[in-house]
């Protein structure tokens, strides 16, 4: 009768040992990547430029007119681009009471990237072209192609 | 990985302190040798998997094992059994079915005390395989500012290789009639060939996501014996 209450005792332990194997997680990652754009005024050597803070930048969304990032006195912005197309354009205003809005479009290839079977698919992106007007925009640099949601990397630099 | 190992030698200790068989120094000099007079052929079912398969319908697996008394406390072990498992969330959606076979030895690290005795402590290895087939599986990619975008990945059939370090007991309750447990620590061997959708539950070694996994069975046995 002993070996059999340890026989089920380890039955028992085992069962919640296996509990502890669900198939399902939850998704504990970010599922949307973000492109970040710097703004900066041409330096005097080299090509990096130096920080320029907008006085009041917004970028919008032409497709839907939504704000993807705005502030005053600041240098480093956050776009999405859109999984359900190839081209995304923004308007970029420094200031409210400057006159002059610029248009910089990008075009992308869109990759479907797995993540994790709690988290499923996201799409990364990589940058193909840039175009831009020239109200305020001196020009628009790719400095890193690939988006793929890795921290602290710089997209892209505008310079004024 | 170390703590699987870890967990393993702690359990097996416990297994082995046991009181299956109250063994002295004293005994243990004067014990008998028992020759390999005997051959035994042991099936077993893990009863635990329907208990799981019961609780947890994302998963449903059944495995059998059959292991066969060679000489010097090793036993030969063959195991098999199919199962599946499915994955319902709100990114993704599929299923796989699989069977699985494995081949190994169990050692014995208990000396039998007498021709009848088959109580067992034991560590063993196993070679596992895995036939998968995993059916399409269909995506959300969930956006609140572009709006939600769906789609689907073909499915796919895929062969999984893994090699297992286990330990466990079993004791005789009646005649031929043997109720253990095995504690099992499994290492993927192709685990790169999984990174990408794997199956939600591979019947025989686990989630199909993870390249190493610590698992239980606990066996109902039934032995038949022969003098050679």
């Amino acid at each position: 009768m002993t070996k059999l209450k340890y026989i089920l005792l380890f039955l028992f332990l085992g069962i919640v040992i296996a509990a502890c194997n669900r198939v399902a997680d939850p998704c504990l990652q970010p599922r949307n990547v973000y492109m970040l754009l710097g703004t900066y005024r041409p330096a005097d050597t080299g090509s990096n430029g130096v920080d320029s803070f907008l006085p009041k930048g917004i970028l919008r969304y032409v497709d839907n007119g939504i704000i993807a990032d705005s502030g005053a006195k600041k240098n480093k912005f956050f776009i999405q681009l859109s999984p359900q197309a190839t081209v995304i354009k923004l308007l970029v205003s420094t200031d409210s009471t400057i006159a002059g809005t610029d248009t910089i479009t990008f075009e992308y290839d869109k990759k479907l990237t797995f993540i994790s079977t709690a988290c499923g698919y996201i799409y990364h992106y990589t940058i193909k072209n840039v175009a831009w007007t020239n109200y305020n925009i001196d020009s628009v640099v790719v400095k890193n192609a690939e988006i793929n949601g890795a921290a602290n990397i710089e997209h892209a630099k505008i310079f004024y | 990985m170390p703590r699987y190992f870890t967990s393993i030698l702690i359990l097996l200790l416990l297994g082995i302190a046991f009181p299956l068989h109250a063994q002295d120094d004293d005994e243990e000099e004067n014990k008998p040798v028992i020759t390999d007079s005997v051959k035994q052929l042991r099936f077993s079912f893990d009863i635990s998997k329907p208990i799981l398969n019961a609780l947890f319908k994302e998963r449903q697996a059944y495995e059998i094992e059959i292991d066969y008394y060679h000489k010097k406390d090793i036993y030969f072990v063959a195991e098999g059994g199919w199962g599946s498992g499915k994955l319902d969330s709100t990114y993704l959606n599929y299923r796989s079915t699989n069977v699985f076979g494995k081949v190994g030895f169990n050692k014995s690290l208990l000396a039998r005390l007498f021709p009848n005795d088959w109580d067992m402590a034991f560590i063993g290895l196993r070679y596992g395989l895995g036939i998968i087939q995993r059916s399409d599986a269909t995506y959300v990619i969930k956006n609140d500012l572009w709006g939600n975008t769906m789609g689907s990945i073909p499915g796919k059939s895929m062969t999984a290789h893994w090699m297992e370090v286990n330990g466990g007991v079993r004791v005789e309750l009646a005649k031929g009639l043997f109720a253990g447990w095995n504690i099992r620590g499994k290492f993927l061997l192709n685990g790169k060939q999984f990174k990408e959708l794997p199956p939600p539950y591979i019947a025989g070694y686990g989630k199909g996501g993870k390249n190493s996994i610590f698992d239980f069975n606990f066996y109902l046995c039934y032995a038949i014996r022969w003098k050679k």
